[in-house]
């Protein structure tokens, strides 16, 4: 009890010291002196502890700890204070944050460890890599990656409309997260198991009672749990920084609101429905008969009863003929020739109302023809028969009128106030090509691709990020195992370049199969796996054949890269950064796709296979 | 079950072969082997004779090429063994980031134990190795001695049934060997059962009950070390230090009763014992060392249960400290050696009470003197037994008594 009296006065003093800094930091703004008081009292409260603390009971394990998590506490708000007397408040800002990211990093980590403590050989692997990643220092370096840079961000950006300072803000700070924990745990997952292997480390381990696949899974989880530390930290600085930065003034009244109505948002967006399903069945068939007439021998076949040629139905063509004529059709509906309109119906917009004021339409209109020549298009729109003041943005153009002259090639913005949806979610936009006393223009198109959709709002800021965060987590599972399952088998060096070689593979998936279709042709698409080799066979005989080396060597090429591609998991589908970025949400559907897919089916099986072959090797080697 | 097998190979070979499967090295080449429950068996052999391999094996790290191993009733690569194996590596394979406290932390999780029961543990562990005063600090910053305590340390904190110990004094000063030595007497009282694979020969023969010298990867020689030791050409007899009249009359009796070749030598005393008496004496002074404190007693669970019958309770309690009476009586102080060639001084079997060894020596002695024929050296019921009558064991014998027999004797 003597020897506990002084410690537990030590450590009311100690606390009595951070919660007077941090009133006096809070105090600042209002009463300066006050405050320099508080916080003068508050240091000398908590250097005076940090003295008893760490030279008194230094052996104590969890009074050394504190008296860590108070020098960072200490050093974070004397430089804070110190950066606001001298007028600095971005770089206070920036300490402030980076101090209360680490702080929050080390608090994880006890909460973390404090999971760990069970005694199941699973934890105690688990318990092991996280240790290695803080005093190995190869976590630690990532983490202070992450620390710095992440806080240095709101300086660095310099855009002038507050809406793009957030949304960068928002791109940048998930994209250096999810890449810096992705190399950290590629490199931490094959560094460890490799290393154990090759120092025999791992004999000491697999010669107790712990099974292979229990090793593996012990690293694994260690090293999830240490990136959901991580996320959950970067988590928070990114929202607090976001706050900040979305609190500094914005250019105008529509910048501001942009930011709340674009950006700090979960936008779902919606195309408009083929409306007239039977306006595009019609087309395709007005088309249908066209080509049957041109070519016979392609659109229409002989009856072998009746020995007559009659047309094929538009069902039963095959795929490689009907879907250029669908995409056509589609593309033509999606198209408003001059001085006429079409109706595009958007549904399922009921919850809309829930969550906001407005609808976004975002569209790019592009001018096929002759247009006027400032470039842009007159354009009139109406919702559900009601002709309405619209607000446009466009580039940061604001144009308040019925009857908005939009530039062309350009995403624009159009608020449409919730009431304007029928009762039954529906809404009709009609879009009027030109329009009283307009300058001559010619057909106005959209992209079916992106060219034309409603954007609203269905939940907000904080839970999407929650989300996000919570996809970058399931790619990082994936990545541990990977890195896990490559060290089993490989040395550290050639583990961490396979892992780096899947994973910008899998990152890069959806532009890697786009690259490679173009980089080598061939056809491809709507076939089965068997004619696809037959194709691949054949192009290559035939490129042999006409003396084209290079290119038969191209669709060698291409093949090794699309068998790469069918090993690899398509991690792009799962990327929240950039609907983060654009406002956009993460759905359920997507997050449950994500963990469906990337944490439990890719992440499964590589542990799986993993394990069984870990498990039937022999782990030693020859020393005789 | 005396004779329970812990561990059985059988016609066990490991062949390493090359890119091609062309054999390479045959490192085990269809060795016998049987560790019985409760005894302390040495594996011998040089450098590459496959001894490592054959403990590899054991523990599952390899797999045998052909030939079948059974360890503690089960193939080895069942997980389910490993709880009752402690395994002491060659080379102490151990997280350097991670302190001494904290590395027993992570075996004994490994183990599946609770945090008390843990804790418990560890804590009579490093002061059973002597770290505890050094508990905090980074495994990689420890000598490779202190490395080998703290691995020796995790070998033994599931209190195993069967321990394996590959090279388990490499790196240790002689103290530290005396500990090492004294434990594995101490763990066998105990019930344990210690397969030790050692190239430091004096190491094993002092603590080992059997032993198999490998070479080649083929068991060459295997038995009990009497067995295998007991040279059948001479008879060594001990006496308490004589005076060159009483030296040369016990001479003159021998050559009179016919024996040829007699030497006569100075009792020695072994360097590891010599050293150990100097440090012992440095400690009783007080002098510091930075490295490993003083090992304590033998960790309590590891000898709490399943204790064999006859163990000495006093020994136990009575004697731990720096140098427990076991030990005392494995380095064994002769203060007289009379040998008729270089002295071979096994420690006696334990099973024999020291009274007949006691009347075996006057036996031996009047025969000498007297007129009956001289004893066959090589007589297969008492194969030249080496006459120790002071172990730490027994009482110290009186002097003047041996004196006045040995005069008796020579009139």
């Amino acid at each position: 009890m003597t020897r506990k009296l002084p410690i537990y006065l030590g450590i009311f003093v100690g606390l009595l010291g951070v919660v007077a800094a941090l009133a006096g930091f809070l105090l600042g703004t209002d009463q300066p002196n006050a405050a320099w008081g508080v916080i003068v009292a508050g240091n000398v409260l908590l250097s005076a502890w940090l003295v008893r603390g760490l030279w008194l009971w230094r052996d104590v394990g969890w009074v050394a700890w504190i008296s860590r998590l108070l020098i960072l506490g200490l050093v974070t708000q004397l430089l804070t204070n110190a950066a606001f007397a001298l007028g600095l408040p971005g770089l206070g800002g920036v300490v402030l944050g980076a101090g209360g990211m680490a702080l929050a990093f080390m608090l994880g980590l006890v909460l973390l460890r404090f999971c760990f403590h069970f005694g199941h050989p699973i934890f105690g692997v688990a318990r092991t890599i996280l240790d290695e990643a803080i005093r190995q220092k190869i976590g630690l370096i990532f983490v202070v990656i992450l620390v710095v840079f992440v806080p240095l961000l709101p300086l660095i950006l310099s855009d002038s409309r507050l809406e793009y300072r957030v949304s960068n803000f928002l791109r940048y700070s998930m994209f250096i997260t999810a890449l810096v924990l992705s190399l950290m745990t590629i490199l931490l997952c094959a560094r460890s198991v490799a290393r154990e292997l090759e120092s025999k480390v791992a004999f000491t381990t697999l010669t107790k009672p712990i099974a292979r696949w229990q090793y593996l899974l012990g690293k694994w989880v260690g090293v999830t749990g240490l990136n959901a530390v991580l996320l959950a930290v970067a988590g928070v600085g990114i929202y607090a920084f976001t706050m900040s930065i979305a609190q500094t003034p914005a250019q105008d009244r529509l910048d501001a609101a942009a930011v709340q109505d674009s950006v700090l948002t979960a936008r779902v967006s919606t195309r408009p429905d083929e409306v007239s399903e039977g306006q595009i069945r019609r087309s395709l068939e007005e088309r249908l008969d066209l080509l049957r007439l041109q070519e016979p021998n392609l659109y229409t076949a002989v009856d072998p009863a009746t020995g007559e040629r009659r047309p094929i139905p538009a069902e039963d063509l095959p795929e490689n003929l009907a879907s250029p004529i669908q995409a056509q059709v589609i593309s033509e509906w999606l198209s408003i020739p001059p001085r006429s309109s079409s109706t595009y119906r958007f549904s399922g917009l009921s919850d809309a109302a829930r969550y906001g004021d407005f609808l976004q339409l975002r569209f790019k209109p592009e001018a096929r023809g002759a247009t006027p020549p400032d470039r842009r298009l007159q354009l009139w729109f109406r919702a559900n028969g009601r002709e309405l003041p619209f607000i446009l943005e466009q580039g940061g153009e604001v144009l308040e009128s019925p009857m908005p002259r939009v530039a062309e090639d350009k995403f624009a913005l159009i608020r449409i106030p919730v009431d304007a949806v029928s009762p039954q979610g529906t809404l009709d936009l009609e879009i009027f090509n030109g329009g009283r006393g307009a300058p001559a223009q010619g057909t106005v198109a959209f992209n079916p691709a992106d060219g034309m959709e409603m954007l609203y709002s269905v939940g907000g800021f904080e839970v999407n990020l929650a989300k996000g965060l919570a996809l970058i987590w399931f790619r990082l599972m994936f990545l541990a195992m990977l890195g896990i399952a490559a060290a089993t088998f490989l040395g550290f060096p050639t583990a961490c370049l396979l892992c780096g070689l899947v994973f910008v593979a899998a990152v890069g998936a959806g532009y890697l199969n786009e690259s490679l279709d173009q980089y080598a042709a061939f056809a491809a698409a709507d076939l089965n796996a068997w004619q696809t080799v037959l194709g691949v066979v054949i192009t290559f005989i035939d490129k042999l054949a006409t003396g084209e080396f290079w290119d038969a060597f191209k669709v060698i090429i291409r093949t090794i890269g699309e068998l790469f591609t069918l090993v690899v998991p398509d991690l792009s589908t799962y990327n929240p950064t950039p609907l983060l970025a654009d406002g956009k949400a993460v759905t359920w559907s997507l997050l449950a796709g994500g963990f469906l897919w990337v944490a439990a089916i890719w992440t499964g099986i590589l542990g799986l296979v993993a394990a069984w072959a870990f498990g039937r090797r022999e782990v030693a080697r020859v020393t005789v | 079950m005396p004779d329970e097998l812990y561990i059985q190979c059988l016609k066990l070979s490991k062949v390493f072969k090359d890119f091609w499967m062309r054999d390479r090295v045959r490192a085990v080449d269809e060795i016998d082997l049987d560790v019985r429950r409760g005894e302390v068996f040495g594996l011998l052999g040089p450098n590459g004779s496959g001894k490592s391999t054959t403990i590899k094996m054991i523990l599952g790290l390899l797999h045998p090429s052909s030939g079948r191993i059974v360890v503690l009733g089960k193939l080895p690569r069942d997980v389910s063994i490993k709880e009752h194996i402690g395994y002491l590596p060659e080379e102490s394979y151990l997280y350097k980031f991670l302190n001494a406290r904290e590395t027993l932390e992570y075996y004994g999780k490994l183990f599946h134990q609770d945090r008390r029961k843990r804790q418990r543990r560890i804590d009579m562990l490093l002061e059973m190795v002597g770290l505890d005063k050094v508990q905090r600090r980074p495994i990689g910053e420890y000598s490779k001695g202190m490395q080998r305590r703290i691995g020796l340390a995790q070998a033994l904190i599931n209190d195993p049934k069967l321990l394996i110990l590959d090279e388990p004094t490499t790196g240790m000063d002689p103290i530290g060997t005396k500990q090492i030595k004294d434990l594995i007497v101490r763990l066998k009282d105990a019930g344990k059962t210690v397969l030790l694979c050692s190239h430091l020969l004096a190491d094993v023969e002092d603590v080992t009950d059997r032993c198999a010298i490998m070479f080649g990867g083929k068991v060459r020689r295997a038995g009990t070390i009497d067995e295998l030791l007991t040279r059948h050409d001479e008879t060594t007899i001990t006496t308490p230090a004589l005076d060159e009249q009483h030296e040369q009359r016990l001479v003159a009796a021998m050559e009179a009763a016919g024996v040829a070749d007699i030497a006569v030598h100075r009792g020695r005393q072994r360097l590891e014992a010599l050293f150990l008496d100097i440090v012992e004496e440095a400690q009783r002074t007080g002098l510091a060392t930075a490295g490993a404190g003083n090992a304590g007693q033998v960790a309590a669970f590891l000898t709490e249960a399943n204790t064999l019958e006859g163990m000495d309770a006093q020994d136990a309690d009575g004697n731990g400290g720096n140098g427990s009476a076991v030990i005392d009586s494995l380095v064994v102080e002769t203060p007289e050696l009379v040998s008729a060639s270089p002295a071979v001084s096994n420690p006696p079997p334990t099973d024999q009470p020291e009274l007949v060894a006691e009347s075996e020596t006057n036996d031996v002695l009047s025969e000498l003197t007297g007129d009956k024929p001289p004893m066959e050296p090589a007589s297969p019921s008492s194969p030249a037994k080496p006459i120790k009558p002071d172990t730490a064991d027994s009482p110290a014998p009186d002097t003047d008594t041996d004196r006045s027999v040995i005069d008796d004797l020579l009139k």
